[in-house]
């Protein structure tokens, strides 16, 4: 069912939410693009936004990293306000992010990419780690990444967060543009490192969604217009086809 | 042959003068996406302190120990203004990247005033050891010294830069930088620390550019640095913005198009030069190398 | 645009009517002006604040409304300086075909420079601008083929024009025809900017991407702006020249599009009236700022203060930085009560930016 007033998720159940957002409005030049967002991502867990293009998710994740300013609203991070705080003080909070059109620095070598990733503190291992989960990045960890395809530019993306240890990860649609099979590869990797830490997952690819996902937040024009289990969302048609629309991929 | 010998190695030395402007007006764009009108007020300013240390310290130091004292003084005392302009002026508008632009603009034209306010508006004379002023015989040349100095410097900044973009951190954030910003910052680096570093780095070397500019043309004047601005431009845009190597293969470009074409009448060298920039961009209007390596 | 009573539409007309009559006015202005109103040396001030204006005006067509930052314009200036000087005085043309002549080949010339130029954007067609300008500097400091004069100048040989242009006397009707010849450059400039290709510059301005997906090609527009902003250009560098009765390397010098630009950020970019006001102030300022260091006021401050003051230029670098700082919108954007203006900006508002960085989801 469609919730009226989205509830946030974990206030009743005692497990308080690691990322917390209350009534978050933002602005992208003139447009109003978030419209009083409120939503939680509880500990442990895959929470997925869904939503149209346009929706607002990926103003949702960049607002939250500070990237965007909050026009209004408040943002907690493991119980801390964290609107107004630099991006870069807030990712050295343990906070991993993996964007959209993967990003990777294509002047730079997949080795660099890694390097530059790496924060303050950083486990010695992060590096041969992310090489373990994916065996690809350490054969190419001379070529600039600006040469890779893009499954690998998205491995290379992934693994960027990934040579820290985050308390919350952002991925922003880590499924886009990808060939079926590689969608397969970067579904498994991420259900290898599901349950270490906190994932906020933008995905618009209702499989992918759906084999990562343990909650799901539905955006619709700036709002939340759902939130609950994503086995909910997963089957229930209506919603996806009133919410989802063209963009999502069953 | 010894003319062409004498006119080659005065362009690669004005190509090292250029060099040195541009290598840090690229980086600073590169990374900043600025194109800093100040920069040849950096560079007069260079040549103001270098000057000021010189008239100072000369009788202390003898004519070398002040001049290698005024290269240190004027490399530093530039640095330090270059960040004092990027924490107090740009900062505030990191956001509004013409507005920098304008502002540069404003500050480039107080600063070089202000050498024209406390200094007078005419020229004088920039005392150099005697051994700088010397020539030197290369295949039937004579060459003044200070040339051979001036390449030997831009050759070791260069090296020094390559080194620091390749092999430290920081020369990785600058490049990085230089592609996504934001995405720098949103791997939790600290982008304005950055800034001030590279804006910083650029004023030490239009400091160090000026001392040298100073010796090569024997003479300093509060319009000194704005006159090579505009070619150092040139060499930026040629050698594409943003990338070290670009500017020096640039700077040797326009250094010898302009020494030889005003060889043969006053205005072509620097006519040429123009038309060169404008043929580069139209067929490639990214220069000819485009991104930071 | 809002408040401002029922006044606010009688202001520009109460203005355009002081200044219409100012050749009239005899009485004194203290302390801003030397002598009558009406004395050569204030008509032969504001005149050429005019001129400025018409140079300021065309310039921020391109700058303020397209969001084209060209740094080249004094090149057109210059054209309408150089040109009428050398067919009345090397070629004995008269002055009507001397005129219509320099007006072609200004708006020829920006159209040639203007479809090469926009080729590239942002800071590389700055530079390019830049580039060609220096080059038209060139050419006219160091006298190539004999026309220019070189460092020296021309000029105007005042027996080719009409007696009424001629001689202290007649200040007066030229101050009139510049006046004039700014309110038709203001007239059209206000048709333009109001009309769809007007609206189509703004958009660019405001995101270039956008227009693109409309279906419209900037080039196309871009190029519009630069080959009427660098006609207009060329007109007022002609008004120029018979105001001041000749040319020198400074009318094609990089320091005049800086000059320009420095207009426009004083009085707004983005308004009409603005840019004409920044220039009429800033060659005011120029002009009495070297006065009043002089002054007697002056004379007895600390050398600190009393040497910076001499230096309009140095003046002017101070006034831009606090300008771009604290009033990007200028004196219009401070008439217009538009003080969120800077606000709303900083929070990430629609700003031309030189690379075109940045995205949206």
């Amino acid at each position: 069912m469609i919730a009226a007033a989205p509830a946030i998720r974990g206030a009743g159940s005692g497990v308080e939410p690691l990322l917390r957002l209350t009534d978050v409005h933002a602005y992208i030049g003139e447009s109003h693009i978030l419209q009083g967002v409120s939503f939680g991502a509880l500990p442990g867990r895959v929470t997925v936004l869904l939503g149209r293009n346009g929706a607002g998710k990926t103003t949702t994740l960049r607002t939250i990293l500070g990237l965007l300013p909050a026009a209004r609203g408040a943002i907690d991070f493991a119980g801390e306000a964290v609107v107004g705080v630099r991006p870069h003080a807030l990712v050295r909070r343990g906070v991993g992010y993996v964007p959209e059109d993967r990003d990777v620095f294509g002047g730079l070598t997949v080795a660099e990419n890694l390097r530059l990733a790496q924060r303050p503190g950083a486990p010695r291992d992060g590096i041969a780690r992310v090489h373990a989960l994916f065996p690809d990045l350490e054969r190419r960890a001379g070529q600039r990444a600006g040469s890779l395809s893009g499954g690998q530019q998205q491995m290379v993306a992934i693994a960027r967060a990934l040579v820290n240890d985050n308390r919350l990860l952002l991925i922003d649609e880590p499924s886009k543009g990808l060939a079926p099979v590689v969608v397969t590869q970067m579904t498994d990797a991420l259900a290898a490192i599901k349950g270490t830490t906190t994932i906020l997952l933008v995905e618009q690819n209702l499989a992918v969604a759906r084999a990562l996902g343990d909650d799901a937040v539905v955006l619709d024009d700036g709002r939340v217009v759902f939130t609950g289990a994503m086995s909910e969302v997963a089957e229930d048609a209506a919603l996806q086809a009133r919410y989802l629309g063209a963009g999502a991929r069953a | 042959m010894s003319t062409i010998v004498l006119l080659t190695l005065t362009g690669l030395a004005l190509a090292a003068m250029y060099f040195l402007l541009a290598a840090g007006l690229s980086l600073i764009f590169g990374l900043m996406d600025v194109l800093n009108f100040a920069h040849g007020a950096f560079f007069t300013w260079g040549a103001y302190v270098a000057w000021w240390t010189v008239g100072r310290a000369a009788d202390v130091l003898g004519p070398t120990g002040a001049f290698l004292l005024a290269l240190v003084a004027a490399t530093l005392a530039v640095a330090a203004l270059a960040a004092a302009v990027e924490i107090g002026l740009l900062r505030p508008l990191y956001r509004r990247p013409i507005y920098q632009v304008l502002v540069t603009l404003g500050i480039g034209l107080a600063l070089s005033q202000l050498t024209s306010v406390i200094w007078r508006p005419d020229a004088r004379p920039f005392p150099q050891p005697d051994w700088l002023v010397a020539t030197s015989t290369v295949f039937g040349a004579r060459v003044p010294n200070n040339r051979f100095l001036l390449i030997a410097a831009a050759l070791a900044v260069l090296g020094g830069l390559l080194l620091f973009l390749r092999r430290t951190r920081y020369g990785l954030i600058v490049r990085a930088g230089a592609e996504n910003r934001e995405m720098v910052q949103a791997l939790g680096i600290d982008v304005d620390r950055a800034f001030t570093l590279v804006f910083a780095l650029g004023g030490a070397l239009a400091g160090l550019g000026g001392v040298f500019g100073a010796a090569y043309f024997g003479s300093i004047n509060p319009n000194f640095g704005s006159v090579n601005l505009i070619f150092a431009f040139i060499v930026v845009v040629i050698g594409g913005l943003g990338s070290v190597t670009g500017s020096a293969l640039a700077a040797v470009v326009i250094g010898l198009a302009q020494q030889f074409g005003n060889y043969y009448t006053s205005w072509a060298g620097d006519f040429v030069v123009v038309l060169l920039l404008a043929v580069v961009l139209l067929v490639r209007p990214r220069g000819l190398l485009g991104t930071l390596q | 645009m809002s408040g401002g009573g029922r006044l606010r539409p009688l202001l520009p007309v109460a203005i355009l009517v002081g200044l219409l009559a100012a050749p009239l006015v005899s009485a004194p202005v203290p302390v801003l002006l030397d002598g009558p109103l009406n004395g050569p040396g204030n008509l032969q001030l504001l005149a050429v604040g005019f001129a400025f204006g018409i140079a300021a005006l065309a310039y921020n067509l391109l700058f303020g409304y397209t969001g084209v930052l060209s740094f080249g314009h004094a090149l057109f200036f210059g054209a309408g300086v150089y040109l009428p000087t050398i067919a009345l005085g090397e070629w004995g043309w008269g002055l009507v075909p001397a005129v219509a002549f320099a007006l072609v080949a200004g708006t020829l010339l920006a159209a040639v420079i203007g479809a090469l130029a926009l080729r590239t954007q942002g800071v590389y067609f700055a530079m390019v601008t830049l580039a060609f300008a220096q080059a038209g500097a060139v050419l006219v400091g160091k006298n190539v083929g004999g026309l220019t004069g070189g460092e020296e100048g021309l000029s105007l040989p005042f027996r080719r024009l009409p007696r009424w242009m001629v001689g202290v006397v007649n200040t007066d009707n030229l101050y009139w025809l510049t006046l004039a010849v700014l309110i038709l450059v203001y007239l059209l400039s206000l048709r333009l900017v109001t009309s769809p290709a007007g609206r189509v510059w703004q958009g660019i301005r405001e995101n270039e991407r956008r227009v693109e997906m409309l279906g419209l090609r900037p080039y196309a527009f871009k190029l519009l702006a630069f080959v009427v902003s660098g006609a207009l250009a060329t007109v007022g560098g002609v008004v120029y020249l018979f105001l001041t009765g000749g040319a020198t390397p400074r009318a094609v010098g990089a320091d005049l599009t800086v000059a320009l630009l420095l207009m426009v950020i004083i009085g707004g970019a983005g308004s009409l009236w603005g840019p004409v006001a920044g220039a009429v102030l800033y060659h005011y300022l120029n002009v009495r700022l070297t006065v009043w260091a002089g002054s007697d006021a002056v004379a007895g401050l600390p050398a600190v203060l009393r040497e910076p003051l001499r230096d309009p230029l140095f003046v002017f670098g101070l006034i831009f930085v606090g300008l771009v700082l604290f009033f990007p919108q200028g004196l219009a954007g401070a008439f217009a009560g538009r003080r969120l203006g800077p606000l709303r900006r900083a929070l990430g508002g629609s700003t031309p930016t030189l690379a075109g960085k940045g995205g949206v989801e």
